[in-house]
């Protein structure tokens, strides 16, 4: 019988083009889950962050080429479009397998990615076990 | 756990034209009277990808500008995006609403070189 186990936490974080990893919270919301066999939603809510895996020795290098994929200036939306359109193409969600209640992480570590100017801002992030 | 399919058809009107679709979600997990779980949203067409964004003219236009830079051929660089966005989305319900925030809307991005009738998926899961 296949069963769902939905739960949310808080981060604070600053930025921008900061990394913050999130692998035990998610970790531990699998463990609670109790499910065995099946897949890890994580989802960061807001418009303007993305969740990402990779390697944690990329995870620096990572922070600098974001500039990259999306310049901070050239945009009509104020301010923060860099931002918003990093988190669209990035992505907001990422869904991991799950197996003999362990997340197929490889050697990879999950981060939230904090593309704004802030200090101590309060991000939310929700993982969605589904399984057996 | 239960598992309901709904069809929900769109209509756009232009390339680049973008539907939100955010109402028309919470209001069908509402209606499946699901809970706890997820809720993917799909887009049959290929060339409709499916993804969150603040939903305000000037972002979107932004976000077109972007999609034009991906190839100096304006056809190329709609192959691109469509794939780089991708046309499925997976949404956590929590107490029975997809928990996207405020400034953050399920959107269906139009890449096709006219609008038309798109059908999009949601598989709503959860109890």
């Amino acid at each position: 019988m296949s069963k769902v186990y939905v739960k949310t936490f808080i981060i604070k974080t600053y930025g921008p083009n900061k990394l913050f990893d999130i692998t035990d919270k998610v970790e531990k919301i699998v463990e609670e889950s109790r499910i065995e066999n099946g897949v890890a939603t994580v989802f960061s809510h807001g418009s303007t962050g993305a969740i990402v895996r990779i390697k944690p020795e990329q995870a620096e290098e990572y922070s600098y080429v974001l500039w990259d994929l999306v310049p901070i200036d050239g945009w009509q939306h104020p301010g923060n479009a860099y931002a918003h359109l990093r988190s669209t193409i990035i992505s907001t969600k990422l869904a991991l397998p799950l197996i003999g209640r362990k997340l197929v992480l490889g050697p990879a570590r999950i981060y939230f990615v904090e593309n704004q100017c802030y200090v101590a801002r309060e991000r939310r992030i929700t993982v969605a076990v589904e399984g057996e | 756990m239960k598992t309901l399919i709904r069809e929900v058809s769109v209509k756009t009107e232009n390339t680049y034209y973008a539907v939100d679709l955010t109402s028309v979600v919470l209001s069908e997990v509402k209606k499946s009277g699901v809970k706890n779980g997820v809720v993917t949203v799909y887009s049959e067409d290929p060339m409709c990808p499916v993804f969150t964004i603040e939903y305000e003219p000037k972002l979107l236009s932004d976000l077109v500008t972007y999609i034009k830079g991906l190839s100096s051929d304006e056809n190329k660089a709609r192959l691109l995006a469509a794939t780089v966005l991708g046309t499925s989305l997976t949404v956590p319900i929590v107490d029975g609403a997809p928990v996207t925030a405020t400034f953050q809307q399920i959107v269906l991005l139009e890449l096709n070189s006219e609008g038309g009738s798109r059908k999009v998926y949601l598989v709503i899961q959860g109890e």
